[in-house]
């Protein structure tokens, strides 16, 4: 009893002391948001019995170049709000609510109503302006909602008691802003200096080399008591190469890099002969042989192994609740949906084997680095304001759990702190092994397996290639009916020989994984390495389709090991694809 | 051109040899570089199976500082450079191509161009530049030469079309350079002043929504084609539009724009004159209010010479646009109506894209040549009230198959006819009161309790988005009551109805006010500087409804305090 008198007289000496040293934006902040706990009530109807605030300062610089010339230069700075507004209480309220009647009018831009801007100005008045107006919208919207639900609820048995939200403990941290300068000359000079290795490779077709420093800083507060400043620069620099083989097969490869400054990458040396070895790569590809259908065992090597986890199995790790809605059809399209985007969720595997038991995974949000190398996914608090911690996933093969944000599933009934831009996403997930294997033993193991079933060849893969941004472009492209032609190709595959011999093979893909072939890795490697790459939850991706470029993509880092697969099958990309072109680029006859 | 330039300076350029042009033109690296790898292009593609007999290049430079500010803070300011290219490639012949519409295909679907857009050097390296063409022409080259196959089952599969014309013009080569227009713009000094524009607008919390911008860009626009033009534009271009939305108690919105554009760097209004304006914005906005609700109504109206304007450019200079007399989903209103009486016979209508300033006010429908390289020129549209001509691009129509210099586009966008600069001309004029007087005689006459005068209408424009709007709507913003006394009582709420064109008919009179509107024009191909020009009109018959007001109550609770309370 003793405890709980003293909490609240704890959390109003912090807040009074938190005041001393908020800025501006986060005194307006915390002023509206008491008022609006304090005083909002439309007539007689619920007052509302959570709120959140939040403000992301974006500072972004984006510089891109091709064959040694500037394509864009955008340095911009924005602030977007957001505003949570619950009413009813944690067991029924306004969320997990679709409805279908009103999309015709609200429709998506109702959807993201909650997302709008602020003033630059750190001007009082006119942030918390910003904050009363989209809070008003809100909690109209707020209550036209529940009692929409609470009648879509009375049509129907209701099957399920699991509540709309959770309960958390109250967190208060503060980190100031980050100081990473990166100077718009350096970007831009960087971006010329490697776009140009391409003024030497007429065959490459176009090529392209994205520069972006985004410096998050997010303001929280919500009515539970939760306050925090969270500081995230993410630096990425993308390198871009497309060509043809001579049939029309597109040949394309990418290099992606993450850090928090521009020094977390390789020194620029290293980025140019990386350049020049793909671009060599790609060169040889447009004549290397292609190979027919192939059913056997297949290694993934280094980064191949990272990119095939987090593409196929790492999405299905999500806790994504199915929306209640007053057209019963949609739960069940919603469903459909999932599954054939190839991101349905794996809660109802939770208790069962996904992974070989020698195998485990965790999430991690606390770990810096692994072995020197930054992770990108570190966090010590999520957007919700739960304090991350390390969630084990798969425990000998066995899936333990989901990582949830604090709207919860049957199965998962608290936040895990993962709740990342529009709703669960990882951090930085790190597979560990009881056993593992040299290289080369891997190598001598994949050949005794193909062997073993009479082939000639085993299959080696060491870039998968179409990450998560290029398959989402993928998808844009064909809801537009654009009929996405060939692509997805794997980036980097050999032939590997008994004797030892490698060939480069073009236009091979996976014929239908699903995260089931996970379960038959027979062997893993001992030298894991670190991939990052931004993760777009797949059914997320939907619902933010309207708003991807204003929203936060998670990055997410992962420590993954060479993984060999029992059996995959691989076949031909056979097209259609595009004529190549007529005449030769203008670079081919300096 | 340069836009300080006095007039008859710019008439005397015209006169110099065009030798000159050329030798400035041919030291510029980027139009050079273009026409080197057209050139190539064609030669390559000579080749193909399917040659194109059409090929043009537009790199359209663009550097725009944009500031906003909403209640007298800070909300954005950006300053960005693009280049885009625009391509047109035509396989077939001029009678039928790849761009021929696709009947009964349904609304098009076709995104190619903006998810494979070609990203194009900012920089003027010739060899980045020439391989930023060669890859778009070869994508053009290949959609188009799939999209002649489908026109051609198209057109033997479907009824034969009503109007026969061909798909693109003959037009001769043309020649034309104006160096890069200088460009300075003081971003801090303007950020200060949006800050100031909309200061006023936080003191009454009536005013729900508020936001100022200023847009200050430079455009260079270079253009070659396969029939030889070759053609450089440049100039700045300066707009602020300053907007608010007060909410009566009932729920309605009641929205207000002011706007001011400009060529000139010095053509924009002092900050005086400015604050001025918001000043009045404010009153009329809590005025309006306070305002009793418009009833519904038939009966004789006055349209002031702004909201005329705004009103021909939306009602009838959209249907005089070349394309919509062709395209078989059109209206095409006034397809049949050439030679034939459209407008009372006091009426002249014309449009001129050559004309920089009307009624001592510039207009910022101005340019020298259009998007296909055409040279801009008047075109009568209404001579005493008949229908006598439409605006054209290179599509033609039935009985026009030349274009006048009307095909425009934002950059990123297809050509289509568009407005340049609308101007309506009355040959008997009234004053001011007079014309009231005539209002209050129809009043009586038709045994109305009141009239109407349209002071201010919102026109189809906005300016911070992109996505295409419905463009065609005419909202009355400042409508007043006019009493057979003569007495004006402003009202809120009106929503106009029934058959514009019917309107056209029932002009009675015009007035001595002629009121130039400067805006943006939204349509198929993007946004486009237009003005309209028009005196005042009276109509004896026009009729109004109740606008449809919002459901969304105002806030619940009062705008937050200026500063913190302790």
């Amino acid at each position: 009893m003793r405890s709980k008198l003293i909490a609240p007289l704890l959390l109003a000496l912090l807040a009074t002391l938190a005041l001393a040293q908020d800025d501006i934006p986060m005194q307006a902040m915390k002023d509206e948001l008491s008022r609006s706990l304090a005083q909002l009530q439309l007539q007689k109807l619920d007052k509302p019995y959570f709120l959140a605030y939040r403000m992301d300062d974006i500072n972004q610089s984006a510089v891109s170049a091709m064959l040694g010339s500037l394509t864009q230069e955008q340095p911009s700075h924005m602030r977007l709000i957001g505003v949570e507004v619950r009413v009813g209480d944690y067991a029924l309220d306004n969320s997990n609510y679709v409805s279908l009647r009103n999309f015709g009018s609200g429709g998506m831009a109702g959807m993201f109503s909650s997302i709008s801007q602020a003033p630059l100005d750190d001007n009082y008045q006119q942030i918390r302006r910003s904050f009363w107006i989209a809070t008003d919208t809100q909690y109209k919207k707020a209550l036209e909602d529940l009692s929409a639900k609470r009648a879509a609820l009375e049509m129907r048995k209701r099957t399920d008691d699991i509540p709309d939200f959770t309960r958390e403990t109250p967190v208060t941290e503060t980190e100031p802003p980050a100081r990473v300068q990166v100077t718009f000359d350096e970007l831009k000079s960087l971006a010329r200096e490697i776009s140009a290795v391409f003024r030497g490779t007429p065959d490459i077709y176009t090529s392209s080399v994205d520069l972006e420093f985004r410096n998050y800083y997010t303001r929280y507060v919500n009515s539970e008591g939760s306050v925090f400043t969270r500081a995230q620069p993410v630096f990425k620099l993308q390198i871009n190469a497309r060509s043809q083989a001579t049939g029309g097969l597109p040949i394309s490869d990418s290099i992606v890099l993450f850090g928090r400054t521009l020094t977390d990458l390789p020194p620029k040396d290293v980025l140019l002969s990386r350049t020049r070895a793909m671009a060599d790569r790609i060169l040889k590809l447009r004549s290397a042989p292609s190979l027919e259908r192939y059913n056997g065992p297949v290694l993934f090597e280094d980064q191949a192994a990272s990119e095939i986890f987090t593409q196929q199995f790492a999405t299905g790790l999500m806790a994504v609740r199915t929306p209640l809605s007053d057209d019963s059809r949609f739960e069940m399209f919603f469903n459909q949906m999932m599954s054939q985007l190839g991101g349905g969720s794996f809660v109802d595997k939770i208790g069962g084997r996904v992974l070989p038991e020698f195998l485990s995974l965790s999430d991690n949000p606390l770990m810096p680095d692994y072995k020197g190398a930054r992770l990108l996914g570190t966090t010590t608090i999520d957007d919700d304001a739960v304090k991350t911690r390390e969630t084990k996933l798969v425990d000998h093969g066995v899936l333990k759990t989901l990582l949830a944000t604090r709207v919860p599933v049957r199965a998962v009934p608290h936040s895990t702190g993962n709740r990342r831009g529009w709703g669960p996403a990882p951090t930085n997930l790190i597979v560990t092994s009881e056993k593992s294997s040299s290289s080369d033993e891997l190598r001598k193991e994949l050949l005794r397996r193909a062997k073993d079933r009479g082939l000639d060849y085993a299959i080696v893969v060491r870039r998968v290639g179409g990450g998560t941004a290029a398959s989402f472009m993928r998808m844009a492209m064909r809801m537009a009916q654009q009929g996405g032609q060939g692509g997805d190709s794997l980036a980097e595959v050999y032939k590997l020989y008994p004797d030892g011999r490698e060939e480069l093979i073009q236009g091979a893909e996976i014929a239908e994984m699903t995260p089931a072939a996970f379960k038959d890795i027979v062997a893993v490697g001992d030298t894991p390495v670190v991939f990052t790459d931004e993760f777009i939850p797949r059914v997320g991706s939907l619902f933010s389709l309207g708003i991807a470029a204003s929203s936060n993509v998670p990055v997410v880092s992962s420590v993954v090991p060479s993984l060999l697969f029992e059996e995959l099958t691989l076949v031909k990309n056979e097209g259609p694809f595009p004529n190549p072109p007529i005449s030769p680029s203008p670079l081919a006859k300096q | 051109m340069n836009w300080l330039r006095p007039f008859c300076s710019l008439a005397l350029l015209s006169f110099l040899p065009s030798g000159l042009y050329a030798q400035q033109a041919s030291t510029d690296p980027v139009l050079a570089a273009m026409q080197q790898e057209l050139n190539r292009s064609l030669q390559n593609l000579k080749k193909a199976p399917l040659p194109p007999y059409f090929l043009s290049y537009q790199l359209t430079d663009n550097r725009a500082i944009q500031i906003s500010s909403s209640f007298g803070a800070l909300t954005g300011s950006t300053d960005h450079n693009t280049r885009l290219l625009d391509l047109d490639l035509r396989v077939g012949d001029y009678s039928l191509d790849n761009t021929h519409p696709l009947r009964d295909s349904g609304p098009s679907m076709d995104f190619s161009d903006q998810l494979e857009r070609q990203k194009i050097p900012l920089e003027n390296d010739p060899d980045a530049l020439r391989v930023a063409l060669w890859q778009e022409t070869e994508r053009k080259y290949r959609n188009a030469v799939q999209k002649f196959q489908q026109v051609k089952a198209n057109v033997q599969v479907k009824v034969e079309a009503e109007d026969r014309s061909g798909d693109f013009s003959h037009e001769g080569p043309e020649t034309y350079f104006e160096p890069p227009a200088p460009f300075s713009f003081d971003t801090a000094s303007w950020e200060q002043k949006m800050r100031k524009f909309t200061a006023p607008f936080a003191q009454h919390k009536e005013i729900i929504e508020n936001s100022a911008t200023v847009i200050a860009e430079v455009e260079t626009r270079r253009y070659v084609n396969s029939d030889g033009s070759r053609i450089q534009i440049s100039s700045p271009f300066f707009r602020i539009i300053i907007s608010a939305t007060a909410k009566a108690d009932d729920g309605m919105e009641l929205p207000l724009h002011q706007t001011y554009m400009s060529f000139r760097p010095d053509g924009l209004p002092a900050e005086a004159a400015v604050l001025n304006d918001v000043n009045h914005m404010v009153d009329v906005l809590l005025q309006l209010v306070k305002a009793p609700l418009a009833e519904p109504y038939t009966g004789p109206a006055i349209l002031s010479g702004r909201s005329s304007a705004v009103f021909f450019h939306e009602i009838f200079g959209h249907r005089i646009e070349g394309q919509r007399q062709k395209n078989e989903d059109e209206a095409q209103t006034f397809k049949k109506k050439v030679n034939q009486s459209v407008l009372p016979d006091f009426l002249n209508v014309y449009s001129d894209p050559s004309l920089k300033s009307y009624a001592a006010t510039e207009l910022v429908g101005y340019y020298p040549y259009d998007d296909e390289g055409v040279k801009a020129r008047r075109v009568t549209v209404v001579e005493k009230g008949i229908l006598k001509n439409f605006l054209m691009s290179r599509a033609p129509i039935e009985g026009f198959d030349r274009s006048n210099g009307h095909g425009r586009r934002q950059q990123g966008y297809k050509v289509v006819a568009r407005q340049s600069n609308l101007v309506v001309e009355s040959s008997k004029q009234v004053s001011r009161p007079e014309l009231k007087k005539l209002l209050i005689e129809q009043i009586k006459a038709a045994n109305k309790p009141y009239g109407l005068l349209f002071d201010d209408i919102e026109g189809g424009f906005t300016f911070t988005q992109r996505i295409l709007p419905n463009a065609f709507n005419v909202r009355p913003t400042v409508v007043y009551r006019v009493y057979p006394d003569g007495k004006e009582e402003l009202v809120r709420g009106v929503d106009l109805i029934g058959t514009p064109l019917i309107a056209f008919s029932k002009i009675v009179a015009a007035d001595d006010q002629v009121a130039v509107f400067n805006g943006v024009c939204g349509a198929e191909s993007g946004w486009v500087p237009v003005s309209a020009s028009s005196p005042g009109l009276l109509v004896s018959q026009i009729e109004v409804q109740r606008k449809e007001k919002s459901q969304e109550r105002a806030p619940i609770l009062p705008p937050p305090p200026a500063t913190q309370t302790k």
